[in-house]
């Protein structure tokens, strides 16, 4: 057993063990981890966003290659900043009024193609050159699929053929949300397991 | 309170200790359970060797801290894939947290960049965060050099050799995203994928992969790596076992700390029911 | 221009033109009109956008814990102390040399930072196994199909499920291909009709709810 003696993994450590301190329960430890973790991110996101503003908007207009770009981002950024204005706070609307329309440009093609028509497609593809469990998964799959839509259905009231359909469309979200249970188990528990490993291993050195 | 409610109403600090008692013991007395290779994981690692000579890839580490653990690992073994072949590739980030991630596992591998022989600005170029997530994936395709302006380093764009033809989506052969969200994987297949038809492999959280799975199905999405246990296939097949291979009996021994409480809570569950129901009738 | 114009109208004007631009430069390409360099640039300008309002994010919360620790909001204040002091720490770091380069600003975020955030993020495994034995209970059919699906992903997930059985993950991969794929493309698809109807409405000024106060 050879303990750490790299001064970064022992603030590591301490660090790890002060916010494994609410499992027991809530206390001052804890809480002072928590807001050292909130500084730190705040910090670091700040430096890297002001990173990307310098290099894509304010660099360009200081220096020439880019004064109409540069100028224009620069004053929809800094109209954002009127939100603090009890008189002029609606001009940040004008930004964010690029920001929703270019967005929402953006995602109504985005969705309609990839998502909504490659879907769909995928949905009604029956795999016909393979194994028979192929095309009766691919057949399941697409009733399944059309059940689980017709869950969402509430134009009609959900009784007597549709209430059978919603039901097999419940069933089948219910499966596809144990799936997920499943992926968010192994996730967490990679998390604990490295934090762990950090513990026993680079710090206290125990293999 | 009878034997069933005590153990019902257990003090969940002693199911923590369990938890915590069991993985440190595997971790301490590893097993060395086999560990067989998913398809998905085997199209992600062909998908980066089937590239001809020369081809450049983006590299979008799309993730921060909280999902080092699991993507991480992935990290480490696709750029230790990318070193070790003759491909080039461009890492960029739609999360604030990319930069820093992909400098630290930069930095763990420079021996091995070294002796690979790859020079930064020729066959590698590290950028700096954009912020947008879809605006941003939507920027980069379609203007990726105006988009970034300058490496992470400073280097305006312009001088670095790796990015002199770097235009739209179309001039990169592949698409990586190792990501831990949104923005992430859908960004991607609306403003990358769909537009340009370029092809797309993707490293995902154990959370996300079944959301993902049917854009894998449908072919959307070429190859994926689901979680630690993708990424410890993936580091069998890179040749580099590491972090995530020696992780997968505590994996498993926290699997099954998980699925025995579930069958047990509800084994004590029926117990009671049934023995509440006979004291009724 | 009245401000009635500055405030409602224009707002909504522009979102129109620029979701416009945006959605035919993806079917039409007239270089003679500038339509491609705008798209490019205006995705670049939301980029920014959003880059500044992330500032405007931070900003907003350094001025919450300056109010804790003016008021000395019981509980908070000191706490509020140390937000800003080491979010200052980390931004006058991240200015020396090249932004965010610096091997001190690296540090900052590989030990401190990584190791408190993976941590916090760990204890939902904690959560997860304590409510796997308190709450799980199979008490319908939909609640038996979650569970059994959940057991039979985990054990294709662990090495350990094979090791019991060679039908487990085989399994396993079944539920995640048909009935978890079935499941999320049916959400998929259903969300992209819905986001494809509620980015209609934003676009043509329905919703007035994305924009702030007016």
């Amino acid at each position: 057993m050879a303990i750490s003696t790299d001064p970064s993994v022992w603030v590591a450590a301490l660090l790890t063990i002060m916010a494994y301190t609410i499992i027991y329960k809530d206390n001052p430890l804890y809480k002072l981890a928590e807001h050292i973790l909130v500084g730190l991110s705040a910090g670091y996101l700040f430096i890297q966003t002001w990173k990307m503003i310098y290099n894509s908007s304010l660099l360009p207009l200081f220096n020439g290659s880019g004064l109409l770009f540069g100028g224009i981002t620069l004053v929809l950024g800094v109209l954002l900043f009127t939100k603090f204005s009890k008189k002029y706070f609606w001009l940040s609307n004008i930004s964010i009024a690029v920001l929703v329309g270019t967005a929402t440009g953006l995602t109504v093609r985005g969705y309609l193609f990839a998502q909504l028509i490659e879907q769909v497609k995928a949905s009604i593809k029956v795999v016909t050159a393979l194994q028979p469990l192929d095309i009766f998964n691919s057949v399941l799959s697409l009733i399944m699929v059309v059940c689980t839509l017709a869950y969402f259905l509430f134009t009609f009231e959900q009784k007597g053929a549709l209430g059978w359909i919603a039901k097999f469309g419940r069933y089948t979200m219910m499966a596809a949300f144990g799936a997920a249970y499943g992926g968010t188990v192994m996730t967490r528990l990679t998390i604990f397991i490295q934090r762990m490993q950090y513990l026993l291993f680079t710090w206290l050195g125990l293999a | 309170m009878s034997t069933l409610e005590k153990v019902e109403k257990i003090d969940r600090r002693i199911v923590y200790l369990v938890l915590i008692i069991v993985v440190a013991a595997v971790l301490l007395r590893p097993i060395g359970l086999p560990i067989p290779i998913s398809s998905s994981t085997k199209k992600y690692y062909d998908a980066i060797n089937s590239l001809p000579p020369g081809s450049v890839v983006a590299l979008g580490v799309d993730f921060d801290a909280g999902a080092l653990p699991e993507l991480g690992p992935m990290l480490e073994a696709t750029l230790k894939q990318l070193f070790a072949s003759d491909k080039k590739f461009v890492i960029f980030s739609l999360w604030g947290g990319g930069p820093a991630v992909s400098t630290i596992y930069l930095n763990k591998l420079k021996g091995l960049i070294e002796s690979s022989g790859k020079k930064y600005g020729e066959d590698y170029v590290l950028l700096p965060y954009i912020a947008g997530g879809e605006t941003a994936a939507a920027a980069l395709a379609k203007d990726f050099k105006n988009t970034v302006k300058n490496d992470y380093y400073g280097t305006p764009v312009d001088q670095i050799p790796l990015l002199k033809n770097l235009n739209t989506a179309k001039d990169f052969a592949l698409l990586i995203t190792i990501t831990a969200g949104t923005p992430g994987v859908e960004e991607y297949l609306r403003q990358w994928v769909s537009p340009f038809g370029i092809k797309f492999i993707v490293g995902a959280l154990g959370v996300s992969a079944p959301n993902y799975m049917p854009y894998y199905t449908s072919g959307q999405i070429y190859g994926m790596i689901q979680g630690l246990r993708g990424a410890a296939e993936y580091e069998l097949l890179v040749g580099s076992p590491s972090i995530a291979v020696s992780s997968m009996d505590a994996l498993s021994a926290g699997h099954i700390v998980t699925i025995v409480f579930i069958l047990l809570g509800n084994a004590v569950f029926l117990l009671r029911k049934y023995s509440r129901k006979e004291v009724k009738s | 221009m009245s401000s009635t114009f500055l405030n409602k109208e224009l707002p909504i004007i522009l979102i129109f033109v620029t979701g416009v631009i945006m959605i035919v430069s993806y079917f039409v390409s007239a270089p003679e009109i500038y339509l491609d360099p705008l798209a490019g640039n205006l995705s670049q300008a939301a980029s920014l956008i959003a880059a500044y309002a992330t500032i405007l994010g931070i900003v907003t919360l350094a001025i919450i814990h300056v109010n804790h620790i003016i008021k000395r909001t019981k509980g908070q204040w000191y706490y509020s102390i140390i937000v800003l002091a080491l979010a200052l720490l980390m931004i006058v770091v991240g200015f020396i040399g090249e932004l965010g380069t610096h091997p001190y600003f690296i540090w900052l975020y590989q030990y401190p930072l990584i190791a408190l955030d993976t941590t916090i993020y760990s204890l939902l495994a904690f959560y997860i196994v304590s409510a796997a034995f308190r709450a799980f209970k199979v008490r319908s059919v939909e609640a038996l199909i979650l569970v059994v699906s959940g057991i039979f992903v985990m054990l294709m997930n662990a090495p350990v499920g094979a090791a019991i059985w060679s039908g487990f993950p085989v399994i396993g991969n079944w539920v995640m291909t048909v009935p978890n794929t079935s499941g999320f493309r049916g959400f998929i698809i259903g969300a992209a009709i819905g986001a494809i109807a509620i980015g209609l409405r934003v676009l043509l000024g329905k919703e007035k709810g994305v924009l702030g106060r007016s």
